[in-house]
């Protein structure tokens, strides 16, 4: 009963593993939270990025001397007649009297928004017979990925173990270095879940025994 | 039928004791017969996380401190988002607690009772009713007891004293000693000359362990026989007491004081003497009575608590708690030994007959079989018991278990089940039992001793 109920869910869970195998000896596996290309929560993110950007472009331009002052004033008129009690001090960004600075902050901070991923993908890349590379990818588009290559030669062992995470208890898959007192954790945001790291562990075992064709 | 067990203490490895040895001992014998058991119990300084142990027990050394910093709830309900982890990630049946001062074991109970486990909780130490620390414990004990599915006790004196403490049914109660690995307590292969009469002593030096009564009596025993040696070993607060005793007395060249002594060294020690001394003024079991017989040695020992129940009445003299009649043993003791009326040689295969812990196990693996028949209760009914706990420690009671529900009921929403992993099983061994019908006790043990187990491939 228990097999069965473990092939049945099988595709659920193993949904976030990616498996690439782009030469015979090497393998990647990523492990993903980003969304389907189009799915709901992609295009969402996607239109949420677009109208913070579009909004910080909208003041920039309004800021601009070059631009016809007939749209600050038809702005402003648009907005009186929505609301005529408003303070017209409230109205100084709409008339680009607010100063530089703070539209540049506006600007970085709105740019750095659009620029999150807003998903975390990790990643890891077994070379047979020369050793494997741990990839984070940072949780911005500017800043680069954390890679560390870890050569055969000083691996010792790569094994699944569990450990108290908060609080939590989850399975964690970690390569022993040489000369190193701590372990090198793969995957170590996501932490994904037990089938994955038995599947990617099985996939691993290729740099001791290369005869072992990978799953 | 087979089961997974969840054995939840304070104390555990590294730290050595009493309780410690049983939940190994019991524990690794419940995997020989087939179950699985993971033991849940706090970090012991860097010793957090989770390891394995011989015979495939789990441990989970719960970095609890960290825990209770980074949450604001109090302590009673901060142990449970872990538990549930464990419990449903092994898929725990029973939960088994030990030691009533573990707060660990009172609040694992409390929580698997309300996510509807079976508990079960074995009580190592007698206690009193009268002073302020035992009244609090007593009353918490009360309150996690009330719904336990039933209660474990190492004697029947410490089965009384929890009835008492706890207002339990003596029904939901059961007796079952402790044991001894007994190939460890083997006794010298030469004996010790009877020409000089060596008494030992181990325990700690508390004054729970009568060791005012060891000042008082040591110095009248030397006086009234001329070849008569102590070895004394432990330590303790009472060690001043007794160092100054032998300095009174000049009885530096008989009594030897060895100071701490490790758990594997103590038959080194036993086997140098012929009479144990045991003047302990409570006692719940008194495992050190059963490893001296084992050892071959005559005991001498006060008549309290559950140490009756222990030995056989040709292994023991029995003295009442006083300084005359603990001498007036020992001198009979001294005399048996002399005159040869005793062969203490022999208690050594009798004790190997009388304690197993595969004994133990299986009388614990029928007390499991007995809850797991139960139907679990309701929490209204739960609470109806709790409520009757007392007057106004009923209705905090009472309260604590509806926090403790709707917490849970917060941690399903949280951590839903779906998401918790399941811990890959060791391979459980496949128990065989030779048949032996008609064979007498003694065979009977040895034969419990020689399982056929094999490893059941799982992949």
């Amino acid at each position: 009963m228990e097999q069965e109920k473990e092939t049945t869910q099988k595709p659920a869970v193993l949904s976030g593993l990616r498996v690439r195998n782009p030469t015979p000896s090497t393998i990647e596996y990523t492990v993903t939270t980003r969304p389907e290309r189009w799915s709901r929560r992609f295009t969402t993110t996607l239109v949420l990025k677009a109208i913070v950007l579009g909004i910080i472009l909208f003041f920039i331009l309004l800021k601009q001397d070059y631009c016809d002052s007939g749209l600050q004033d038809g702005l402003r008129n648009f907005v009186l007649n929505l609301k005529p009690d408003i303070p017209p001090k409230h109205l100084d960004l709409l008339r680009g009297k607010v100063h530089w600075y703070y539209l540049a902050l506006l600007g970085f901070s709105g740019v750095w928004i659009a620029s999150l991923r807003g998903y975390t993908e990790e990643s890891l890349l077994v070379l047979r017979g020369l050793g494997v590379q741990v990839t984070t990818l940072s949780s911005s588009y500017f800043v680069k990925a954390n890679t560390r290559f870890i050569p055969t030669s000083t691996i010792q062992d790569i094994f699944i173990h569990e450990g108290f995470v908060g609080f939590e208890v989850r399975f964690y898959l970690a390569i022993v270095i040489e000369d190193e007192s701590e372990v090198v954790v793969v995957f170590p945001k996501l932490l994904p879940r037990r089938e994955i790291l038995e599947n990617v562990w099985r996939g691993s075992r290729s740099l001791y025994e290369p005869e072992v064709k990978a799953q | 039928m087979s089961y997974n067990i969840a054995m939840v203490s304070d104390f555990f490895f590294p730290q050595p004791g009493g309780v410690e040895s049983h939940i190994y001992q019991v524990s690794s014998k419940l995997v020989d017969r087939g179950h699985k058991v993971v033991i849940i119990t706090h970090s012991y300084g860097d010793r957090t996380g989770v390891r394995y142990l011989a015979n495939g027990i789990k441990v989970y050394y719960v970095p609890f401190w960290v825990v209770y910093r980074e949450s604001a709830l109090p302590t009673v309900f901060s142990f449970f988002p872990i538990l549930r982890q464990i419990v449903l990630r092994e898929r725990i049946d029973i939960v088994h607690g030990h030691g009533s001062l573990s707060a660990f074991c009172q609040e694992g109970l409390l929580h698997a009772k309300t996510m509807g486990l079976k508990t079960c909780f074995t009580d190592h130490s007698l206690f009193g009713f009268a002073d302020a620390a035992s009244i609090l414990t007593n009353k918490l004990l009360k309150f996690t007891l009330s719904d336990v599915d039933h209660v474990i006790c190492v004697s029947h004196t410490c089965k009384e004293n929890t009835v008492l403490r706890a207002a339990l049914d003596p029904f939901t109660v059961s007796a079952i000693p402790n044991a001894l690995v007994s190939k460890d307590f083997r006794p010298a292969d030469v004996p010790p000359p009877t020409s000089t009469i060596t008494i030992v002593v181990i325990s700690r030096l508390f004054p729970n362990k009568g060791c005012d009564l060891l000042v008082a009596t040591i110095p009248r025993i030397c006086a009234q026989h001329e070849n008569v040696r102590f070895i004394i070993g432990g330590s303790g607060p009472k060690a001043i007491d007794l160092e100054q005793m032998i300095e009174k007395n000049v009885l530096q060249d008989r009594v030897e004081m060895l100071g701490p002594i490790r758990h594997e060294d103590v038959r080194n020690v036993m086997i140098r003497g012929q009479i144990y001394l045991h003047a302990s003024l409570t006692e719940a079991f008194g495992t050190v009575i059963v490893e001296a017989a084992s050892c071959g040695l005559y005991v001498v020992c006060t008549q309290v608590g559950g140490i009756p129940e222990v030995l056989p009445g040709e292994m023991t003299v029995f003295a009442k708690p006083e300084e005359d009649d603990l001498v007036a043993a020992t001198s009979r003791a001294i005399h048996a030994i002399k005159s040869g009326t005793v062969q203490p040689e022999m208690f050594h295969d009798r004790i190997r007959q009388m304690y197993s812990w595969t004994d133990v196990a299986e009388r614990t693996e029928k007390v499991y079989d007995g809850i797991m028949r139960l139907r679990s209760s309701r929490l209204i009914d739960r609470l109806k018991r709790y409520y009757g706990c007392g007057v106004w420690a009923g209705k905090l009671f009472v309260l604590c278990a509806v926090i403790d529900y709707l917490l849970m009921m917060f941690l399903e929403f949280w951590w839903p089940r779906r998401n918790i992993d399941v811990a890959r099983d060791w391979p459980r061994k496949r128990v065989v039992r030779k048949e032996s019908p008609s064979q007498t006790d003694a065979e009977g043990h040895e034969e419990r001793d020689g399982w056929i187990s094999d490893i059941q491939d799982q992949e």
